[in-house]
């Protein structure tokens, strides 16, 4: 049995909480926010994010991009240049706080569905490997990919059976 | 007159956002103060008299909520508390308040919505 999808209107809160990150956060304004099917469960990128959690449902938000777009989103939240980001630190703790409003933002919905869930502390990874334990029956994998320009993230959710 | 404000968040990027989300929304006369988690928030509030302390709620070492039951317990007279965070539930939302926080800032934020909340507290 294939890993299931998310209701709509939550796929449509992950859609429009990137948007409005991106836009007041981030200062950037996304070419597209489309819902896509996460076929992945093992991630290689450049730049992971992790946000676990726990509660109804314990499972995983990933978000995942190049180090050079997560270099620059950075450099725009702190209102700085990419080249004065010497350090990947100040990219990793930037990178973390979009992944946490990405998913205090989805558990606000999901708890007002008469849901509980509880997040961790994000976790930023560079350039290593990940694999999330949503591959089996039951479990499901949604998630969206926004672009902007040439450059893209993906925001996906992992559900643990 | 200067007010002094407490950020306590575990992100830098963050605080940042915060302080220059103040100036942009035209309150110029905040002085800050930074600290990375409820722990040295605690140790701030011991050692200096604040105007307003705001507050994120998920951190390691101590969160928010606790944090803000600590200062609740620790001062006479606390200064007013705003957690600002993403999570807006009612739940988190009404746990904070009766631990004494006294608003509440969600993120993301606008400038316009940093002056609704924090402006009267800074006026």
């Amino acid at each position: 049995m294939a890993a299931q999808t998310l209701a709509p209107h939550l796929v449509e809160t992950l859609r429009g909480s990137a948007r409005e990150i991106l836009e007041t956060m981030v200062s950037l304004t996304p070419t597209s926010v489309d819902a896509r099917e996460e076929t992945a469960a093992t991630f290689h990128d450049e730049v992971i994010g992790l946000l676990g959690f726990t509660g109804t449902r314990s499972g995983t938000f990933v978000v995942r991009t190049s180090l050079r777009f997560a270099k620059q989103m950075a450099a725009n939240m702190l209102m700085a240049q990419p080249e004065e980001l010497e350090d990947f630190e100040e990219v990793s703790d930037a990178f973390g706080e979009l992944v946490n409003m990405l998913g205090g933002n989805f558990k606000n919905d999901w708890v007002a569905g008469g849901n509980q869930m509880d997040l961790s502390i994000p976790t930023v990874i560079r350039e290593g490997q990940v694999t999330v334990s949503s591959a089996c029956a039951r479990g499901i994998r949604s998630g969206v990919r926004v672009v902007v320009g040439e450059d893209r993230f993906d925001v996906g959710l992992h559900f643990e059976a | 007159m200067t007010k002094n404000v407490l950020i306590v968040d575990d992100s830098a990027t963050m605080r940042k956002i915060i302080m220059r989300g103040i100036r942009q929304a035209g309150i110029d006369n905040a002085e800050f103060t930074e600290a990375g988690d409820g722990v040295e928030g605690l140790a701030a509030v011991d050692g200096n008299q604040f105007d307003l302390i705001l507050s994120d709620v998920n951190m390691p070492n101590m969160n928010g909520l606790d944090f803000v039951r600590e200062v609740s317990g620790r001062l006479d007279a606390p200064p007013p508390i705003v957690m600002i965070t993403t999570e807006g539930s009612e739940e988190v939302i009404s746990e904070a308040m009766s631990r004494g926080a006294n608003g509440y800032l969600k993120k993301p934020f606008t400038p316009e919505k940093i002056q609704e909340i924090l402006g009267p507290l800074l006026g």
